[in-house]
This record gives structure tokens, sequence and C-alpha cells, in this order.
């Protein structure tokens, strides 16, 4: 029950583009005794149902625009499936340090960023 | 010319997806962030764009980690399920609530809450 609570307020996050899976992650971690990789695990896996709904919402704006987003679709799913075999080989530890360093790095970006 | 131009392209476009599919699939998230970034700085999409073609491009790669989390024993599915569950609800929220918020207000609180969050996990 609380998972499915704490996915809905992920899942608004996301949704609204305010990186959902930053916030779930640590909650996961910090709160609830998760392991790292079981919470990666958690996140991608709830990203689909929510990617779904919201292209299909995206795809009646016309907002995705298929001939720029192909190429780095192709790329991005080899890139994905080599770091996937990676982050599942990898300890806890490390993942959970790496982690806290993207999230300071992607929090200055937010921080100053223009738009 | 114009081949070059075309070539440059495909070039920023690999180069975006290749930063977003190793970030994602290493760390779990943070893919989309950086696909945001490069949509709009390199590949010149409009804001609202970027972030929609994000989503679009975030949706293979993690159902390419997915599956490897999955078989190679790395996730627990009751946790994921009930989570999905959740953030299936709050997606379906953040379409109905989200017309104009004061969106970069947010994205200033929400960057400084995970620089917080990621020192404290360092610690």
């Amino acid at each position: 029950m609380i998972h499915a609570v704490i996915g809905i307020i992920s899942g608004i996050l996301a949704g609204m583009g305010l990186g959902g899976g930053s916030l779930l992650i640590p909650i996961l971690v910090i709160f609830l005794d998760v392991g790292q990789k079981a919470a990666q695990a958690a996140n991608i896996i709830s990203f689909i149902p929510a990617a779904l709904i919201s292209i299909i919402l995206h795809n009646k704006n016309k907002l995705i625009k298929i001939r720029s987003i192909i190429w780095v679709a192709i790329a991005g799913a080899a890139a994905a499936a080599v770091s996937s075999f990676c982050a599942v080989g990898a300890t806890d530890g490390l993942l959970k340090k790496t982690f806290a360093a993207f999230l300071i790095i992607a929090g200055l970006l937010e921080l100053f960023n223009k738009n | 010319m114009k081949d070059n131009y075309i070539n440059a392209k495909k070039v920023k476009e690999l180069i975006t997806g290749i930063v977003a599919g190793a970030v994602s699939g290493f760390l779990g998230a943070g893919g989309g962030v950086f696909a945001v970034l490069l949509f709009k700085r390199f590949v010149k999409l409009e804001p609202q764009e970027a972030h929609a073609s994000a989503v679009a491009v975030m949706l293979p790669i993690t159902v390419i980690s997915a599956i490897i989390y999955i078989t190679n024993g790395a996730a627990e599915i009751r946790l994921s399920l009930g989570i999905s569950l959740g953030s299936a609800i709050g997606g379906i929220a953040a379409g109905l609530l989200l017309k104009r918020t004061g969106k970069s207000i947010l994205n200033k609180l929400f960057g400084a809450l995970m620089i917080l969050t990621g020192i404290w996990m360092l610690l």
C-alpha cells in the first residue's frame, strides 16, 4: 500500500517533467531499506506504464517528432543494454555512490537551467 | 554540404541516445534529464517537443533495462508492481493537473532537493 502511495507521488512528478526517479529511488533506499539495485529496478519498471500513458497523450498533441527520435531511441536502447548488464553486476555501494553524484550534477543543472 | 549537415545531425542524435541509455541503464533513473537537455541544446527541439520526445525515447530504453534487471534477478517484483500501479495513477493525475503551473520555481526547488539528497546519500 505504501508502495502504491509513493508510486502516485513519483508518477505525478515524472508526468510533470520533474524527474520521478530522482525522488523515488532515494525514498526507497533511505526510508524503506530497499537495496539500491532493487530500487533502480522498481523505478525502471514503474516508468513503463506511466510513459505509455503520456506518450499516447503527447502523440495526440503532435509533440513527438518520430524522425528526430528514431536514431536516438536505437542508440539509447543499445547503450542501455550494455549499462544495465554493468549495473546488474555492480555492488549496491558503488551504484549508490554513483547515483548520489548524479543527483548532485542533475540538481545543479536544474538550478542553473535558464529555461 | 547537405550530406554533412545530415551526418552531423545523426551523430548528435546518436550521442543523445547513448548518453540517455547509458545513464538510465546504470543508475535506473536520470536518462530523461539528459535526454531533455540534449534534445533542447543539441538537436534544437522546442521545449515541449523535447519533453515529449524524451519520454518517447525513454520507453524502449527502460523496456530493455527492465528485461535485463528482471532476468538477472535484480528486481523485487512485488515492490515494482506496487509502485507501477501508483505511478500509472500519478501519471494520469499529472496529465490532468499540469496546464500551466509555475514550473520554473518547482524545477529550482527540486534541483535544490536533489543536491541535498545526493550529499546525504554520499555521507
